[in-house]
């Protein structure tokens, strides 16, 4: 019954984009594509929903052979487990939310659409395609979009960013494919999926190489996908390009960029990394696990001390990403051996990379909001904005407090899981780490208390806005924001609902 | 016997007769676009020759004592080299009626040329296959001299002197073979064990090959003479010449290495040499002010992608399918590519990269088909670069090059500096598109039917490799 639903749900906004083609006025097609965006969003929901968990496993699956070369064979194969659906609504989410703040669009509105939408399909397309090279494919594909998103509807140096951009992820990805190349020369190797799958008799890579010699050192390819991945983590020091792109890029963008760009790096870790490699010959992941922390730990301080001295709001929250998304590595490094590990941090780490893209992409939204009233970022020129916009401040209070991890926030949920796991294993770098929640509480206090309370700074000369004509959000503005915050409360309140997803989604990857 | 054997080459034959006719009717006719219509007519029929010659194929025949093979690698490619030589003659219509003085020489030289490049394809000769050769390649320096820039001369006249220096260093590598083998003949020469005169022979061979295939460090007359033909030519000479070329390479390669000759230094040698050829290429492309000197540095550094190819299907014959896939699909590419340059230089009457800003905002369809075609060279998912990369590098490192294949992404990812930088301009610039002349929508025509094919054979690309494959293992 459900043959292709899964396929459907993918290219529905890629077909949607070739639809916009023949249309030619801007509301309806501003009207077309955040239906369209809806629809993508409730058919995420129904695959979440509809994910049988009792059964767990890979479901949905669509298969068919697609390359049969000498050289490589791949096939056409989709599917979703415990950690991928969440992730899959998630993206379902935030597009949904990035499409319904672009409604002001006035510039070039056509080709926006169309390159967001299919964005939105390379997205979905990561994290659902289950062989390597189908996913390498859609994991590339997104860069020409959002080459085009930063480089045209971006603000100032926005063609510098958006090179910078595809230039740090075309050099990860050129890693990618050397590790995906040398992998399918083994000769213990047959085939690029991902996982096994019983059901259509699909013996996985995860299979194929336990045990086995490879063509280059195990350690290589690992480290290969590591790099790639770590470049989009971002993971400090290869995180130079995010700031840039994320300042520069137009809100929706961001929205897509922090909330679930980020993502596809963090699911790369569990599904390769991890998947991978457990039981390969001569290197295991449990070989590097201290230095994953290690790294975690330091992309954790170094991303929170830089957050402290910005004065810009994207830049800010930027900054805080590669902070958050530290975390994600520092939990996922609580696999020291396949017997000691602790599912703890690997819930917490899959958790939060769900919660950040829920609170990333609020606080975006939210500066989207802010700059289009003000049209500035800068903190010193901001303040008591909480007067003229109580509604829009209101959200971004609750963005920064879920952000810093305020306990019923989401937030908090999945930093706790992550030390609780961690500090049994890594009793330093946790504590250390946890400073950086310390930091975190600081820069978002400061940031908040000075953009939206204390005085206003309208008798500077250089002020862009009139404080006086400010307004609050209308309707249109305020229900993205509304739709983020559900799943930040709700997470934060009943974490259950996801952490039986992704525990049961962790425990298939783990061998 | 040998009367029989004619139908086997019946389509180069009917080829042959339109080019003398073409020169004939030439005094006869007023309205000379009539002689671009006898052309396109005696191309197709060739094709369709070729195409019930395809369906009703047997076996691998051995015609003309030895000289020729008729085998599905030649018939597949031969259509291939015609429907290109077809689209260009096509999609040009306006160009050689409008800008080409001496239309019948014109059409009559590119058919003659063509003809070399089929028989290229099918001999298995050494001196056939020079012959072929320099058919393939004189017809070419007059052809290079009709363009009408001040640079036409001067191109034509490198083309000539380098071609010359190829032949006779391809004359001198047969030489080496044949001292050490006694035969010229691909089918019984076999080289059967190691000593520096068969060394010396095949990197010969091979350096008189390259200069063809304008592989780095014998690529300089590419630049040149490329900036200086007529766009028609340009186009030929970058699909079907280098088609042909790779082709012949592929045959050679399959023919003569046997077990017992020990390939590791001559693997070295071309690994060094594709790697300097995608190096150079790139770096070159990216110092490039100039549409057309751009496009033909990224052929060089192409080029060494296809050398990449190559050199596993040394160590692993069947990796050859791969390597013709790549080649076809960047023939398939660069169609798609020079048509849209020829209408974007019409339209900005220079050919600056700097002329492309705002392109997107004045002429969006073309835009569209121009980036899927750079895309497609960049290597971007979707598009037949991409998949043409993937299978040639993976060959590769199945092969234990994987240094090679490194270095072949490294420099892929370099490549996005330039091809992004027309992006950008197309795209991104906010500047006015300066428009000084009206183009023919004829190029784009061919253009866009060839970028629908780029993108089909890059999500689908395998009922083409599936062909190949039949077609190689024939061989």
């Amino acid at each position: 019954m459900f043959n292709y639903f899964l396929t459907i749900t993918v290219f529905f906004p890629a077909i949607t984009a070739l639809f916009l083609l023949i249309f030619n006025d801007k509301k309806r097609i501003v009207q077309i594509s955040i239906s369209s965006s809806i629809i993508t969003f409730i058919l995420t929901l129904f695959l979440f929903i509809s994910y049988d968990r009792d059964l767990g496993g890979m479901q949905f699956i669509d298969y068919f052979q697609w390359i049969n070369s000498i050289n490589i064979k791949s096939s056409y194969l989709l599917g979703i487990d415990g950690f991928s659906a969440p992730l899959v609504l998630l993206t379902g989410l935030l597009s949904m939310v990035a499409f319904m703040s672009s409604w002001r669009m006035k510039l070039r509105v056509k080709e926006y659409f169309i390159w967001l939408l299919l964005l939105e399909t390379s997205v979905l397309g990561v994290f659902t395609s289950l062989d390597l090279l189908l996913f390498f494919i859609f994991f590339e594909f997104e860069l020409i979009p959002m080459y085009m998103l930063i480089g045209i509807w971006g603000s100032g140096r926005k063609e510098y960013s958006a090179i910078k951009f595809v230039i740090f992820t075309l050099a990860g990805g050129a890693f990618m494919l050397i590790a995906i190349l040398s992998l399918f020369a083994s000769d213990s190797v047959s085939t690029l999926a991902m996982v096994s799958i019983s059901e259509i008799n699909l013996i996985g890579i995860p299979d194929l190489i336990a045990g086995k010699e490879l063509i280059i050192p195990a350690s290589i390819i690992f480290l290969f996908f590591f790099i790639a991945f770590a470049v989009k983590l971002p993971l400090w020091p290869l995180h130079n390009w995010l700031p840039d792109a994320h300042t520069d890029a137009p809100t929706a963008v961001s929205i897509m960029l922090a909330g679930v760009l980020l993502k596809m790096a963090g699911y790369g870790l569990f599904r390769i990394n991890l998947g991978f490699f457990q039981e390969t010959q001569g290197f295991t992941i449990f070989d590097v696990s201290g230095l994953l922390a290690l790294l975690g730990t330091i992309s954790i301080i170094y991303g929170a001390i830089i957050t402290l001295r910005q004065t810009d709001l994207k830049r800010l929250i930027a900054f805080s990403s590669i902070s958050h998304m530290g975390y994600v590595l520092l939990g996922f490094a609580a696999i020291t051996s396949s017997t000691t590990y602790s599912l703890y941090s690997l819930n917490g780490s899959a958790m939060q990379m769900f919660t950040h893209g829920t609170i990333t992409g609020l606080s975006f939204l939210t500066v989207g909001l802010i700059y289009d009233r003000t049209h500035t970022r800068d903190i010193n020129k901001l303040g008591s904005l909480a007067k003229k916009m109580p509604i829009i401040a209101l959200f971004f209070v609750i963005s920064g407090l879920a952000s810093l991890g305020l306990p019923g926030f989401s937030g908090f949920v999945s930093e706790i899981m992550i030390f609780l796991g961690t500090y049994k294993i890594y009793p330093v770098y946790t504590i250390i780490s946890a400073f950086g929640v310390v930091l975190a509480a600081g820069y978002i206090l400061w940031m908040v208390q000075r953009s939206m309370f204390g005085t206003n700074n309208l008798d500077k000369d250089d002020s862009t806005y009139d404080y006086k004509d400010l307004k609050d959000g209308n309707f249109y503005d305020i229900l993205p924001a509304v739709i983020i915050t559900i799943p930040i409360i709700i997470i934060g309140i009943m974490p259950s609902i996801f952490i039986t997803f992704f525990n049961m989604g962790i425990k298939e990857i783990l061998r | 016997m040998l009367f029989q054997e004619l139908t086997y080459i019946f389509s180069p034959i009917i080829l042959i007769i339109t080019s003398l006719v073409v020169l004939i009717i030439d005094f006869f006719v007023k309205r000379k676009s009539l002689l671009v219509f006898y052309t396109l007519f005696g191309l197709f029929i060739s094709v369709l020759i070729l195409i019930i010659q395809y369906l009703s194929f047997e076996s691998n025949k051995n015609i003309f004592f030895e000289t020729l093979v008729f085998d599905k690698l030649y018939i597949f490619m031969a259509i291939i080299l015609l429907t290109l030589t077809f689209c260009i003659i096509l999609g040009f219509y306006d160009y050689i009626v409008n800008q080409i003085k001496f239309k019948s020489e014109f059409l009559s030289l590119l058919i003659l040329s063509l003809v070399g490049s089929l028989v290229v394809i099918m001999a298995t000769d050494f001196i056939t296959i020079y012959l072929a050769l320099e058919l393939a390649s004189l017809p070419i320096i007059s052809l290079v001299a009709f363009g009408r820039g001040k640079f036409s001369l001067e191109a034509a006249f490198k083309y000539l002197i380098l071609a010359s220096l190829s032949t006779g260093i391809f004359l001198m590598g047969i030489v080496y073979l044949y001292g050490i083998t006694g035969s010229l003949n691909l089918n019984s020469l076999d080289i059967l064990y190691t000593n520096p005169a068969t060394i010396l022979g095949i990197v010969f061979l091979f350096i008189g090959i390259a200069f063809k295939l304008s592989i780095a460090p014998w690529h300089m007359w590419t630049p040149d003479t490329y900036q200086g033909s007529p766009m028609p030519i340009v186009t030929y000479l970058s699909t079907v010449s280098k088609l042909a070329g790779f082709v012949l390479t592929i045959r050679i390669f399959i023919y003569i290495f046997s077990d017992g000759f020990d390939t590791r230094n001559f693997i070295v040698f071309l690994s060094i040499v594709s790697v300097i050829s995608m190096t150079i290429g790139n770096l070159g492309a990216i110092l490039q002010k100039d549409l057309k000197r751009l496009f033909v540095y990224s052929t060089v550094a192409h080029a060494g992608y296809m050398l990449v190819g190559i050199i596993a299907l040394i160590t692993n014959t069947s990796a050859a399918s791969t390597t013709l896939f790549y080649v076809i699909g960047y023939a398939i590419t660069s169609l798609s590519i020079f048509f849209c340059l020829q209408y974007i230089i019409n339209l900005t009457s220079n050919s600056s990269i700097e002329g492309l800003k705002g392109l997107f905002q004045a002429h969006p369809f073309v835009s569209i088909i121009f980036t899927l075609g750079v895309l497609s060279l960049l290597g971007i998912p979707a598009t037949v670069g991409f998949m043409g990369k993937v299978l040639v590098f993976s060959a590769a490192v199945d092969n234990g090059l994987a240094w090679v294949a490194i270095i072949g992404v490294i420099n892929s990812f370099i490549s996005a500096y330039y091809y992004l930088g027309l992006l950008r301009n197309i795209y991104i610039s906010t500047d006015k598109f300066d428009q000084k002349g009206i183009s023919n929508k004829n190029y784009i025509l061919v253009a866009s039917l060839s970028s629908l094919l780029v993108l089909i054979l890059g999500v689908y690309p395998d009922f083409a490799l599936s062909l190949i494959d039949t077609v190689i293992s024939g061989v």
